[in-house]
C-alpha cells in the first residue's frame, strides 16, 4: 500500500503570490517530493517587444511584466538599449535611478516578509508589515506619480525631477521606517514561536546555491556573496554607501534577516542620495537608433 | 412551558444564535483593532449588522453537495455538530436558579459533550471526499487526542478539590482561596482549550496556507452556516465550562447574576483573540511534543498539587 499522499497546491492558492502549481508528495507531515508547473503567466511580452513596438517604447512594455517590481525590468532594458547607443546619462539621473530601485527594493522586501509571516500563520505581523509598507508606496507615488507601474525610467535619464518637498518627506518617512525595521529585526530574531517556524526550515546549502545559480536574498542567505549591485558597475552604487549583506545558515530565518538588513542598507543609501543629490539635467537626449544586428541575424551569446 | 422556553430561548436556540452573531462581530472588531484596521464598518452602528447579514446570506445560498460523497453523512454532520455543541448549556448553572438539567454529574456531562465535538468535525471532513478536508479531519483527530488528556485532567481538578461533580455546588463553594489554588489548572485548561477549539496557535486543522480550509473546504450555504454555528456554540460551551469550574460562575464582586457570567466569558474570548494576534501557528510535530511532553505531565503534577492543597489549605471543606 502506498504510504504517501499527494496534495495539490495551486494554480490559485491563498499562500501563493503568483499562479504556479505544485504537487506535493507528503509522508505524514513531511514533504518528500514536489512537482511544479509554472506555465500559467505566459503573456507573449517577448514577442510583442520584438514585433509590435519600436525600441524606445520597449522599456514601458517590459515594465508590465511585473506590477510590483515596476522599475527593475524597465531599468534593465533601458540600460541595455543605452549601451548600444551614443550618449551619456547624467550623474543626477543615475542617482535618481538608484533611489527608485532602492525604494522599490524596500517595499518589495517588506511585502515578502509580510507574506512569510502570513504563511507561518501570523496574520497580525502581516498586517503590521503591510501597514508600514504603505508610506513607502505613498513616497513612490509622490516621486513618480503612481503607486505601482510607474514609467519613471526612460532612455537618456528619468522622467521626473524631485524637489525639496519630496526630499523632506523622504527623509521623515525613511527615519520612521528605520526604527520600525529595527523593531522587526528584534521580533524576527527573538520571537520564540517564529523561530520554531523559521530556524533550520527550508535550508539551502552553499553548494546547492552555487550549483543551481541561486540569486538575490536566497543566495546571500546561504553565504554566497553575489549581488548584481556590486558585480556590475552600471550604476554608481559604490558612491552611495552600498554594503553587501550575507547570511550564514541559508534557512528561512537567514533569508528574513538578510532582507531586513538589506532594507536598512537601502534606507541608508536613499538618505545619502537625497541629501547629496548633484545639480544637473535629468534627461540627456540620445540620438539615432541602437547599433547592432536584428535578433534573427545575431549569433548566440557565447560565440559572439 | 418552562422547558419550551429553555429549549427555544434562554440557554437554547435563540441565545446561541444571538451569541454567534454578536461574538462573531466582536471578534472581527477586536481583531481589527489589534491589527490597526477598521473592521466591519458600514452596516449598522460600528458595522454590527454585518455578521447578521452574512449569516442571512449563507442561509439563502445554495448548499452544494459535491458528487461522489455520501449525501447523508455530508449533510447530517453539520446538524449533529451544531446540536451536540449546544447540549452542554443544559448542564451549566447560568444563574443561581437556571440549570435546565440539574444533575450530580455535571462535570462529566460537560467534559464528554465537549470531547465528542472534534470527532464529529472529523467525520464531516472525512465525509467530504476531498483531500484537504480529509487531512483537516485527520489533523483534528490528532490534535484532539493530544489535547484532551490535559483538558480532562485540568477540568477534573475543581471536582477533586470540592469533592463533587455537581456544577451548581462547585460554583457555590468557589472562593478566592480556591480560585488561587486552581490557577495552574486554569492555565492548563486554557492552553488545551485553544487546541480543542482549533484556535491559533493551534489552528492546524484549518491552516489556510497549507490545506485551504481544512474540513470546511467543501461546505457552503446552510451547511457552512451550521458548522460555523457549531464552532461558536462550542466556544460558548468551553468558556462556560471554564467560568463555572475555575472563575466562580455567576458570582460577582458586588452582585451575582448572569451579567458576571457573561463578562467572564467575554474576558476569555478577548484573551483568546489577543493570543491569536500575538502568535504564529505551530506545526503538528511541535503541538504534539508540547502536549505529550509538557502539558500532560504538568496536569498530573497539578492533580497532586490539588490534593495537597485540599488536605493542607482547605482542610475542613470537603
Amino acid at each position: 500500500m502506498k504510504k504517501t499522499i499527494q496534495i495539490p497546491l495551486g494554480s490559485q492558492h491563498i499562500a501563493l503570490l503568483e499562479p504556479i502549481k505544485f504537487r506535493f508528495e507528503c509522508e505524514n507531515e513531511k514533504i518528500i517530493a514536489v512537482d511544479s508547473d509554472v506555465g500559467f503567466v505566459h503573456r507573449g511580452v517577448e514577442r510583442a517587444c520584438a514585433t509590435k513596438f519600436s525600441f524606445d517604447s520597449v522599456p514601458y512594455v517590459v515594465a508590465r511584466i511585473c506590477g510590483l517590481c515596476a522599475i527593475t525590468h524597465s531599468l534593465a532594458s533601458t540600460m541595455a538599449i543605452e549601451s548600444l547607443m551614443e550618449g551619456e546619462v547624467s550623474p543626477k539621473a543615475n542617482y535618481l535611478r538608484i533611489l527608485l530601485v532602492e525604494l522599490d527594493r524596500i517595499h518589495s522586501h517588506l511585502l515578502c516578509l509580510a507574506h512569510v509571516s502570513e504563511n507561518a500563520g501570523y496574520e497580525a505581523m502581516f498586517m503590521r508589515i503591510m501597514g508600514d509598507r504603505e508610506p513607502i508606496m505613498e513616497l513612490l507615488e509622490l516621486i513618480t506619480g503612481n503607486r505601482v507601474q510607474f514609467d519613471y525610467v526612460c532612455i537618456g535619464g528619468v522622467n521626473r525631477d524631485i524637489d525639496s518637498r519630496i526630499v523632506a518627506t523622504t527623509q521623515t518617512t525613511l527615519n520612521t521606517l528605520k526604527s520600525k525595521i529595527q523593531e522587526y529585526i528584534a521580533e524576527f530574531s527573538s520571537n520564540w514561536s517564529l523561530a520554531l517556524k523559521y530556524k533550520n526550515i527550508g535550508t539551502l546549502s552553499l553548494e546547492d546555491a552555487y550549483r543551481y545559480n541561486a540569486i538575490g536574498p536566497l543566495a546571500r542567505a546561504t553565504g554566497l556573496a553575489t549581488d548584481v549591485r556590486s558585480s556590475s558597475k552600471l550604476l554608481p552604487y559604490d558612491e552611495v554607501g552600498f554594503k553587501i549583506v550575507v547570511g550564514e545558515s541559508g534557512d528561512i530565518y537567514a533569508r528574513n534577516m538578510v532582507r531586513l538588513q538589506e532594507i536598512l542598507n537601502s534606507i541608508e543609501m536613499c538618505r545619502n542620495i537625497v541629501e547629496g543629490l548633484p545639480e544637473g539635467e535629468i534627461l540627456t537626449p540620445f540620438k539615432g537608433k541602437p547599433q547592432g544586428k536584428r535578433l534573427q541575424d545575431s549569433k548566440p551569446l557565447e560565440e559572439s | 412551558m418552562e422547558l419550551l422556553f429553555n429549549i427555544t430561548i434562554f440557554p437554547g436556540m435563540l441565545y446561541f444564535l444571538a451569541w454567534t452573531v454578536l461574538l462573531f462581530w466582536f471578534f472581527r472588531k477586536f481583531m481589527a483593532a489589534l491589527h490597526k484596521r477598521v473592521g466591519p464598518h458600514f452596516n449598522g452602528p460600528a458595522g454590527s449588522y454585518q455578521t447578521l447579514f452574512d449569516f442571512t446570506k449563507l442561509l439563502t445560498k445554495e448548499s452544494v453537495t459535491p458528487s461522489g460523497v455520501n449525501p447523508y453523512l455530508f449533510s447530517l454532520m453539520p446538524i449533529l455538530a451544531a446540536l451536540i455543541a449546544m447540549l452542554p448549556s443544559a448542564f451549566i448553572p447560568w444563574t443561581p436558579s437556571t440549570t435546565v438539567v440539574p444533575t450530580e454529574y455535571g462535570v462529566l456531562a460537560l467534559v464528554v459533550l465537549i470531547g465528542i465535538e472534534p470527532f464529529l468535525l472529523f467525520l464531516s471532513g472525512f465525509g467530504s471526499d476531498n483531500k484537504y478536508s480529509f487531512l483537516g479531519g485527520i489533523r483534528i483527530l490528532t490534535q484532539m487526542i493530544s489535547s484532551e488528556t490535559a483538558f480532562f485532567l485540568a477540568a477534573l481538578s475543581p471536582a477533586l478539590l470540592f469533592g463533587t461533580l455537581n456544577l451548581q455546588t462547585i460554583t457555590e463553594s468557589a472562593s478566592w482561596l480556591s480560585f488561587v489554588v486552581l490557577i495552574p489548572a486554569f492555565v492548563l485548561y486554557f492552553i488545551a482549550l485553544l487546541a480543542l477549539l482549533e484556535q491559533p496557535p493551534f489552528n492546524i486543522p484549518d491552516a489556510e496556507q497549507e490545506i485551504v480550509y481544512g474540513f470546511y473546504t467543501e461546505y457552503s450555504g446552510t451547511n457552512y452556516f451550521l458548522l460555523k454555528f457549531a464552532e461558536f456554540a462550542e466556544f460558548m460551551a468551553v468558556y462556560a465550562g471554564a467560568t463555572v469550574l475555575f472563575l466562580g460562575g455567576y458570582k460577582g464582586l458586588l452582585v451575582d447574576g448572569y451579567l458576571c457570567f457573561f463578562l467572564k466569558m467575554l474576558l476569555m474570548a478577548m484573551v483568546m483573540m489577543a493570543i491569536r494576534a500575538a502568535t504564529p501557528r505551530v506545526t503538528m510535530k511541535q503541538m504534539i511534543r508540547l502536549f505529550w511532553q509538557y502539558l500532560v505531565p504538568l496536569s498530573l503534577l497539578n492533580i497532586a498539587w490539588i490534593m495537597l492543597a485540599k488536605i493542607y489549605l482547605l482542610g475542613g471543606m470537603a
